[in-house]
């Protein structure tokens, strides 16, 4: 199973990456329990830096569409083509498109959403 | 003496194989790669223009015709003048030294082939394997077990032979020396295996075999340097050292036709140097 990255593509390379696993998975190209390769690995063979393909990995494996075992390696998980259809992000776009509605709807400008937003966004960070 | 005369046809043998056999092996796998897959219809595989590689074929066999007249006249003069043989050995091991020169001079130049093509690569595509590459998708248990057999059996023939010390023994620093050797053979198949791809072009399958063919190359040279030393001991030890000459000569020839294996062409896809279909 091979994957293909366009440098060049708008879409970030992070997410080509994590697309293309996940689509891999839902085609049963890659198993529950197939072993995938190392970050250093998959780096150097997409020549990309080692953190582009570690931010990859991390998201995929929020996602349990892959699981870390420690120095035996990376791994497709168990619930991998389940976990595989949830789009996280689709799903804070619905929900933030929900509330935003809430707020207009109670009379809340979006000027007074955006200041809110950004509040709770910087308490959560500290 | 016969191990002179032993020392003399061995010698002539490997003047004939490594300075005139393995070179035209090479330079007829580079014709038929300029005949098969021209410029014209792989420009991928040229990043320089065609002369440069025919003016390198041309010099690469001016080079092993010079280096094969002087074997034979170093092999004249032995014959002609040599009768104690003491220089039997030296001559063997600085002779092959030269005949090895227009090899690694051309495995340099590939190198830096790759380098030009890394350069002039356009393409914004980049693929990799979905799998991990590990030692064992190369090399077999059974032959790493081989090659670490051979290591130990030799380590402890050092340990053996080391009570009896006699002269042109080298002790522990044998060990070091192979160890060395070892540690470098297997840097140099890990980063194969894990680092960055030379070729940019290079397919996955045709890396997959030659990181495996590379790997069983090296596994060979080092059970059969090992090997040699250990038979140069055991020369040493029984007082036969005039054999040596010859027994070093055969090893150079054993190491010539293992090397020769890492230029097989015929199974390399060369589609990947055609010009993309939708290059501007």
């Amino acid at each position: 199973m091979e994957i293909v990255i366009d440098i060049d593509d708008p879409v970030p390379v992070f997410a080509q990456l994590i697309g293309q696993i996940k689509n891999a998975v839902l085609h049963d190209k890659i198993r529950p329990g197939d072993a995938l390769p190392s970050i250093r690995q998959l780096a150097n063979d997409l020549e990309l830096n080692n953190k582009t393909v570690a931010k990859a990995y991390r998201l995929l494996e929020r996602d349990s569409v892959i699981q870390t075992r420690g120095y035996r390696g990376t791994f497709v998980h168990p619930d991998a083509k389940t976990n595989s259809t949830v789009d996280l992000n689709a799903w804070v776009v619905t929900k933030l498109g929900e509330t935003i509605e809430a707020f207009r709807d109670s009379g809340v400008t979006d000027s007074e959403i955006r200041i809110a937003f950004g509040d709770v966004m910087n308490r959560r960070a500290r | 003496m016969p191990e002179h005369t032993l020392f003399h046809f061995v010698f002539l043998c490997q003047v004939l194989l490594v300075s005139f056999y393995f070179p035209r092996k090479l330079l007829n796998r580079m014709r038929y790669v300029f005949e098969a897959y021209p410029p014209s219809t792989h420009p991928k595989l040229y990043p320089q223009p065609i002369e440069y590689y025919e003016k390198a074929r041309r010099n690469f066999s001016i080079m092993n015709w010079c280096i094969l007249a002087a074997g034979l006249l170093i092999l004249g003069v032995l014959v002609g003048y040599s009768r104690s043989g003491e220089w039997d050995h030296v001559i063997a091991m600085w002779y092959v030294a030269v005949q090895f020169i227009p090899v690694m001079l051309l495995d340099r130049s590939l190198h830096n082939e790759f380098k030009l093509m890394r350069l002039l690569n356009s393409r914004t595509t980049r693929t990799a394997e979905l799998r991990p590459r590990r030692l064992l998708d190369y090399l077999s248990p059974a032959a790493i077990g081989l090659t670490a057999g051979t290591y130990l059996a030799f380590v402890l023939l050092v340990i053996y032979v080391r009570q009896f010390d006699f002269q042109w023994f080298g002790g522990y620093l044998n060990v070091a020396i192979v160890t060395i050797a070892d540690l470098l053979l297997v840097g140099i198949i890990f980063r194969m295996i894990y680092g960055k791809k030379p070729n940019p072009h290079q397919s996955s399958a045709d890396r997959a075999r030659h990181i495996e063919t590379t790997a069983r190359i090296f596994m060979f040279v080092s059970i059969a340097a090992t090997t040699f030393i250990s038979l140069s001991i055991v020369l040493s030890a029984f007082d036969l050292r005039s054999f040596q000459p010859a027994a070093q000569s055969v090893y150079f020839q054993l190491l010539a036709l293992i090397s020769l294996q890492g230029y097989q062409v015929n199974k390399t896809n060369f589609d990947v140097y055609k010009e993309d279909p939708l290059a501007t």
